[in-house]
């Protein structure tokens, strides 16, 4: 779900996972713990008990999506990992509780209805698959690494309702006393997505080196983007295994008709990169209290309009339209794109030729650098120059 | 230029892969190509393995149905023929394989093999054993050769003779999909100049799918470049050797071995990292942006798509865009 709002002097990017996403999940989960116990009721099989150990475990997984999605539960993560622990114990619970009604009843059989089981433990294997591929199919591509996150839990529903369908089906043949034996089985292939809820608990538990995680590569992505000149304050709100995250940008004015595609710049290689985001609330604003860069190629103390090694960097205060420095660097590399990025690592945001092909156009625009065009030769010109050239691009946008 | 034989249009060929029960994920083999073979044209397509050349080749000949998209032949969508207009184009439309050895039925001679397809096609060819030996003469065979068996030939023999097979049904576009690949590299010179010269006696339209950059330069008139299931650029063959404008192009064509030490100093290489991405989870955006040395913030966010920016010029890059 993404929404964007163009402000007076910047942009705020809504991004996250539907909602239709969660009500999904907790229905099926639902639908099926329901009728489970339904099941249960019906035919006393422990083939059943192991399934509803199952569909309890089929919450955890959007509970941890929806204690970060939601703003209102976003602090209140200690409350999901109770709900985790109360999740885990519940599921082993069910299939101890069981394990232990069959050891004491000596594997006794119990199973009444034997059609009956098997036809609803078809009807759970079809809804744990539906409940998969839903969770799938509803989730925007970028997220698809959530998404699957979400509804892997109901990929045990139907290995274990398939499992599950065995004793009740030999008993519908005539052959009840299998039954609680493949029970057992059933109720120990029930304990298989155990360990990952476990792995999520520990998860919670490292959560705040998962944020400094997540903050870093967003940070990493952030710095790369030349008019992007501070690490922004980044805040990461994870579960364990998934995470929102919340920041603001201030970029030069400059970029302000670009605002749009820098917001995209943003929004979807974080999403890309970092899986287990369900979400992020980016906030770009532009500001003339900025001290930007110009780069200025140069050869023998004199402008030049090529790509060299040699760039005089002058820094220029964006609100007072003065030169407040320079200095000479050097771009290694022998290559033009080698060159290109070590323009681009070096953050200018100007980069001042006397004539520009397409293509480095385009490759600096792609950067969010504004190429800009310049007469003089002499260093000293080529700073006055720029500075007049910039006070009419403003005035300009 | 004359008419476009052969015009695809955003072509697309998936190939799904079991995930979980029913469940499937896919192999992008071919995603969203378009491009045209003029007339009396070899197109040459290249791209390292993987890339779904093949693959482009064999779902234009309908050998295997495409996921989306349109081919045009002669200006008419092939997906849109009847079963009689199918069978007409697949007397028209013919394919040279890439391996020799399992192109031909053990179990039938030369002259069944050559004459199968036109008997099924009903094609007047006169006398038949006169029709196989004058194929086999043009592609440097003899009478003598009529009745052996394909294991009683050498590779280049086998591949000559799929080719004869080919040009016996009379075809107007023929899919070389890299002919030479399995042969020795004596033999493969032999071959490409037959071909060549067999193209130009019959006017016949191509696609010469090659890895051999050399190849493909001596074979085609104009060459498109694939990568991971997307031509990323299409240009004439001696400007796009002249110079390349798709990084991936450059990397590729950098990657030419030159037996002179002193030109390979001089030669500036552009050299890709990594490896190229899974066919199935493709990275959004450019699918070239992991390894590509000009990769842009745009690169990340949105495909570019193939323009034109010269005259017949075609690339798939935002630093054209």
């Amino acid at each position: 779900m993404l929404a964007l709002w163009v402000r007076a002097m910047g942009i705020e990017i809504h991004d996250k996972l539907p909602k239709k996403v969660f009500g999904v999940a907790f229905t099926f989960s639902l639908i099926i713990l329901i009728l489970t116990l339904g099941m249960y009721w019906l035919t006393h099989t422990p083939n059943i008990v192991a399934v509803m150990a199952a569909a309890i475990v089929t919450f955890a997984n959007p509970l941890a999506a929806l204690f970060v999605w939601s703003e209102k539960l976003r602090e209140k993560t200690a409350v999901y990992a109770a709900l985790l622990v109360l999740i885990i114990i519940a599921s082993i619970g069910v299939i101890i509780y069981e394990i232990h009604t069959l050891f004491s009843e000596q594997f006794m059989s119990r199973i009444v209805n034997s059609g009956y089981a098997v036809l609803g433990l078809l009807i759970l294997l079809i809804l744990g698959y539906v409940a998969n591929q839903f969770v799938e199919k509803l989730t925007p591509s970028i997220y698809w690494r959530a998404g699957r996150f979400i509804g892997e839990d109901y990929i045990n529903v139907v290995y274990v309702s398939a499992f599950a369908m065995i004793g009740p089906a030999i008993a519908f043949f005539g052959v009840a006393s299998l039954d609680p034996y493949l029970g057992l089985l059933t109720l120990l292939l029930a304990l298989m997505p155990i360990p990952s809820k476990i792995r999520n608990l520990r998860a919670y538990l490292r959560r705040k080196s998962i944020a400094e995680a997540i903050k870093g590569t967003i940070n990493n992505w952030l710095l790369r983007i030349p008019p992007i000149k501070e690490a922004p304050e980044i805040k990461v709100y994870p579960s364990g295994p998934v995470a929102f995250a919340e920041f603001s940008v201030v970029t030069s004015e400059l970029v302000r008709e670009k605002l749009e595609a820098l917001g995209e710049s943003i929004r979807i290689p974080i999403l890309d990169m970092i899986g287990t985001l369900v979400g992020l609330h980016a906030q770009l604003d532009t500001t003339e209290k900025i001290t930007i860069s110009a780069g200025l190629p140069v050869e023998d103390s004199a402008v030049v309009s090529k790509l060299t090694n040699k760039y005089m960097i002058v820094k220029i205060d964006l609100g007072d339209l003065k030169v407040v420095g320079a200095e000479e660097i050097i771009v290694e590399g022998e290559e033009e794109s080698q060159i290109l990025e070590g323009l681009v690592s070096k953050k200018i945001d100007i980069l001042c030729m006397k004539d520009f092909d397409k293509k480095l156009v385009n490759y600096l625009d792609g950067w969010f650098i504004v190429p800009l065009k310049i007469d003089s030769t002499s260093i000293e010109d080529a700073q006055k120059e720029i500075v007049t050239r910039i006070e009419e691009l403003i005035k300009k946008s | 230029m004359s008419k476009p034989l052969i015009s695809v249009r955003n072509l697309k060929k998936y190939f799904p892969v079991r995930r979980f029960l029913f469940a499937k994920d896919y192999v992008k083999a071919v995603d969203g190509v378009t491009f045209d073979i003029y007339e009396g044209e070899m197109f040459g397509v290249v791209g390292e393995s993987g890339c779904g050349k093949t693959t482009l080749g064999r779902t234009i000949l309908l050998l295997i149905p495409p996921t989306e998209g349109e081919i045009y032949f002669r200006g008419e969508n092939i997906l849109e023929y009847d079963k009689e207009r199918l069978i007409e184009f697949r007397r028209k439309a013919q394919i040279v394989f890439q391996d020799p050895y399992s192109s031909l039925d053990p179990r039938q001679t030369i002259f069944d093999i050559i004459i199968e397809g036109p008997r099924y096609h009903g094609m007047d060819v006169g006398d038949p054993e006169e029709f196989v030996v004058s194929l086999l003469r043009k592609v440097g065979l003899e009478e003598y050769h009529l009745y052996r068996y394909p294991h009683e030939f050498s590779g280049g023999q086998k591949q000559r003779i799929a080719i004869a097979r080919a040009l016996a049904m009379n075809p107007e576009f023929i899919v070389f999909d890299e002919p030479t690949s399995a042969l020795d590299v004596s033999v493969q010179a032999s071959i490409l100049n037959m071909i060549k010269h067999l193209q130009r006696e019959y006017n016949l339209t191509g696609m010469f799918i090659s890895h051999d950059l050399a190849v493909v330069k001596f074979m085609s008139q104009r060459i498109g470049v694939m990568y991971v299931g997307k031509m990323v650029e299409i240009g004439g063959s001696e400007e796009l050797f002249e110079e390349q404008l798709h990084p991936y192009t450059k990397a590729l064509f950098s990657a030419i071995p030159i037996p002179n030490p002193r030109v390979t100093r001089a030669k500036k290489k552009l050299i890709v990292k990594g490896e190229p991405p899974s066919p199935i989870h493709l990275p959004k955006g450019c699918r070239f942006y992991p390894r590509c040395p000009y990769a842009m913030p745009i690169c990340r966010t949105k495909e570019p798509d193939l323009i034109e920016v010269e005259k017949d010029r075609y690339v798939a890059c935002w630093l054209y865009g």
